[in-house]
């Protein structure tokens, strides 16, 4: 879906409330991203005395990694979609609906 | 002597060797079941329905009450739909959490995000507690609010 061109839209506090619930929800994946790959590994061997003796990494491990961190875009924008559905029900005004309801089927900018 | 603190060393080592085996493969656990929740939510989706029209043709409902109505059965389906892979999920998240503290911080992060639609439904619950018996008797009996729907056109169906 293209995203829809809404002049002097004005939100309300639930409509804020809403953005400042998305906001959230970017600020975790972002951090999920960065924390969740290599970090994750390079936690394991650096508590447990790197040089004693010999690992394995196999690269099995590492795709599961990847897959697992690509997987938190999806499982965002999800819960992106779900809050922007309550928050379309929560407000009155067309303008505020147009945008609530453009956000949930993930409108693109073309 | 010098037998005894080859096999101490050789001991330690191969101690060493499987507590990272072991948190590796709590680590792989942890990151499919991310992959799971991504997966199951998408196939909770392609199987959902826009609810049509007469829905709830035989109930006597507000547009007001309508709204949480359809919030408490969506958020409830969504988790209904998805609960193996969220407590595979959670089970995975507490296993390497427990087994390792370093991983806290990303594990917090992972467990807000993720748990959010149960947060949803929590909320959407309650909304729905507070409508009146009969009414919830009423809906509860309409069973296509019980499997995955789109909240947003469903909506706008049975509204139009």
């Amino acid at each position: 879906m293209k995203c829809p061109n809404i002049e002097d839209l004005q939100f309300s506090s639930s409509s804020a409330l809403a953005l400042k619930e998305i906001k959230n929800i970017n600020d975790l994946s972002k951090m999920l991203a960065v924390a969740t790959g290599v970090g994750s590994l390079i936690n394991i061997f650096a508590g447990n005395g790197v040089g004693k003796s010999a690992y394995s990494i196999y690269s099995h491990d590492f795709e599961t990694m990847s897959r697992g961190i690509l997987a938190i875009p999806a499982i965002s924008r999800k819960r992106i979609s779900d809050i922007s559905f309550t928050a379309h029900q929560k407000v009155t005004s067309y303008k505020e609906k147009l945008f609530w309801k453009a956000i949930y089927l993930g409108c693109k900018v073309e | 002597m010098k037998r005894l603190l080859l096999l101490i060393f050789i001991s330690t080592s191969a101690f060493s060797s499987s507590e990272v085996v072991y948190k590796q493969s709590l680590l792989n656990k942890y990151f499919e079941s991310i992959e799971i929740v991504k997966k199951q939510e998408k196939a909770c989706k392609v199987s959902a329905i826009i609810l049509p029209k007469d829905t709830f043709k035989r109930v006597k409902i507000s547009e007001e009450e309508l709204s949480v109505v359809l919030n408490y059965f969506y958020f409830k389906s969504e988790v209904s739909c998805s609960k193996d892979a969220l407590h595979d999920y959670y089970a995975a998240s507490v296993l390497l959490r427990l087994s390792d503290k370093k991983t806290e911080k990303t594990i917090s992060t992972s467990d807000e995000l993720i748990s959010l639609t149960y947060k949803q439904f929590i909320k959407a619950e309650m909304n729905f507690s507070r409508l009146p018996i009969e009414l919830k008797k009423q809906v509860e009996k309409i069973e296509l609010l019980n499997k995955p729907f789109l909240p947003l056109e469903s909506l706008e169906n049975i509204s139009s």
